[in-house]
C-alpha cells in the first residue's frame, strides 16, 4: 500500500530535493507505477500553475500616503537631508548670524543715538556756579554791573532771558 | 546650492547607497518602485489588505533601519521581501497564538482531509481566461491554513528550498515537505473544476 511518505518522495523529486541516486531510482519506479505517475503529474500541474499566475497585486492606498506612514514610522532619523542640502545648510549659518548681528548693533546704535541727543538737549548748557561773574559774562555775554551799587542786569537774546538784580541797601532806605 | 538628483534614473543599488548615507528621497523612490511587490508578497501570505499594508510598512521601516546591514550580495527586491516575509511569519504567529486551533490545522499532520482523495489526473489549462484563473487560484489559497499557504507562497513564489523554508518557519524540513505536499493536495483538490474545466476546452 502506498503511503503518504512515498507521496511524499515523489514531491521531493519534483522539486529537486533529492540525490542523484535517489532521484534515479524513484523516476523508475514511478515508471512502473501509474499512481505514483498520477501523484507526480498533480503536483506537478499544481505547482506550475500557482506559479504561473502569481496575481500582481496594485497598492489599494495612495502613494504619497503610504509613504507618509513610512516617513513618520522612519522618525527623526529619517529627516536627515541629502549631503548637498546639508552642506547648503551649514554654508547659511554664519550668513544669517552675521545679519542677525548687524541688525542688533543697529539697533543699539541707533538706541544710543537717540538717548545721547536726549541728553544733551536736556543738559543745562553750562553749570555756572552763582556769583561766578566771569562765567556768567561768558555764557550771556551782557553783564551791566552799576558803580556803587550791588545790584545787576544780565540780558540774554539767546534764551531769551533778561534777569534784573537789586540789592538795595537797608541803609538807605532808612 | 542645491544639486537636484535624477532619482527615477538611478538604479538600485545607487539608491540604496545614497539611503545609507541617510538621503530618504533615495530611499522614497525605492519603495515607489517596490511598493506593489513588497505589498503583494504580504497580502499572499496574509490574505488580509489592512494587514498586508501595515505589514509592509513596517518592512520598509525595518529596512531603513537596518540598511547599514544590506552589502548588495542579493538583489535590494530579494532582500527586502525577505524582510516582508520575516514579519509576516512573526504576524502570523502572534495571531495564532490568540486564535483557537482550528480543525484544519489540527489534521495538519495527518494530513487532513485531502489525505483520503484519490490522485487527480490532470490536464492543461490553456483556454481558460488568464484573470478567471488568478482569481480561481487566489480563492483555494485564501482557503489554505496560514501554514500551508505560507509554505506555498516561500516555495512557489520565492522559490525558496526545503532548508530555508524550515529556518524562516522555524519547523524541520520534514514538516516542511508534509506541509507542502497538503498544501499542494489541497490546491489540487480546490481546483478540481479548473482542471475538469480546461480538459473539456
Amino acid at each position: 500500500m502506498t503511503q503518504d511518505s512515498d507521496y511524499i518522495q515523489i514531491q521531493s523529486l519534483l522539486d529537486g530535493e533529492l540525490s542523484a541516486g535517489d532521484a534515479d531510482k524513484m523516476r523508475l519506479e514511478i515508471s512502473e507505477n501509474p499512481e505514483w505517475k498520477n501523484v507526480l503529474d498533480e503536483l506537478k500541474w499544481t505547482s506550475e500553475i500557482v506559479r504561473s499566475n502569481e496575481t500582481c497585486r496594485i497598492l489599494p492606498v495612495d502613494t504619497e500616503f503610504y509613504w507618509l506612514q513610512i516617513a513618520r514610522g522612519i522618525g527623526p532619523v529619517g529627516i536627515v537631508q541629502p549631503a548637498d542640502s546639508h552642506k547648503e545648510s551649514t554654508v547659511s549659518m554664519p550668513l544669517v548670524w552675521l545679519k542677525r548681528c548687524l541688525q542688533l548693533g543697529a539697533a543699539v546704535l541707533l538706541f544710543a543715538g537717540i538717548m545721547m541727543f536726549l541728553d544733551q538737549k536736556n543738559e543745562p548748557r553750562n553749570a555756572i556756579a552763582f556769583g561766578d561773574t566771569e562765567a556768567i559774562l561768558n555764557e550771556f555775554g551782557e553783564l551791566e554791573i552799576p558803580e556803587g551799587n550791588s545790584s545787576f542786569l544780565i540780558q540774554s537774546p539767546d534764551n531769551e532771558m533778561t534777569v534784573v538784580w537789586i540789592d538795595y541797601q537797608m541803609d538807605s532806605m532808612e | 546650492m542645491t544639486v537636484n538628483v535624477d532619482y527615477e534614473s538611478e538604479d538600485d543599488q545607487t539608491l540604496v547607497k545614497s539611503a545609507q548615507k541617510g538621503d530618504t528621497s533615495a530611499f522614497q523612490e525605492l519603495v515607489n518602485r517596490h511598493k506593489d511587490k513588497i505589498y503583494g508578497r504580504a497580502f499572499s501570505m496574509l490574505r488580509n489588505e489592512e494587514d498586508a499594508l501595515d505589514v509592509s510598512q513596517e518592512a520598509w521601516i525595518k529596512a531603513w533601519q537596518r540598511l547599514y546591514q544590506f552589502h548588495g550580495n542579493a538583489s535590494f527586491v530579494t532582500w527586502m521581501t525577505r524582510i516582508t516575509i520575516n514579519l509576516c511569519l512573526d504576524f502570523l504567529r502572534k495571531k495564532k497564538r490568540r486564535q483557537i486551533d482550528s480543525f484544519e490545522q489540527i489534521n495538519e499532520e495527518s494530513g487532513g482531509v485531502e489525505r483520503q482523495l484519490p490522485p487527480v489526473i490532470v490536464n492543461p489549462t490553456a483556454g481558460l481566461e488568464r484573470a478567471e484563473l488568478r482569481e480561481k487560484i487566489d480563492l483555494a489559497l485564501e482557503k489554505l491554513s496560514y501554514e500551508h499557504r505560507t509554505v506555498m507562497v516561500l516555495h512557489e513564489f520565492e522559490e525558496m528550498e526545503y532548508k530555508q523554508i524550515a529556518k524562516h518557519m522555524e519547523c524541520s524540513i520534514g514538516t516542511v515537505m508534509s506541509r507542502l505536499f497538503y498544501a499542494r493536495r489541497k490546491m489540487a483538490v480546490l481546483l478540481t473544476g479548473l482542471r475538469k474545466e480546461s480538459s473539456l476546452k
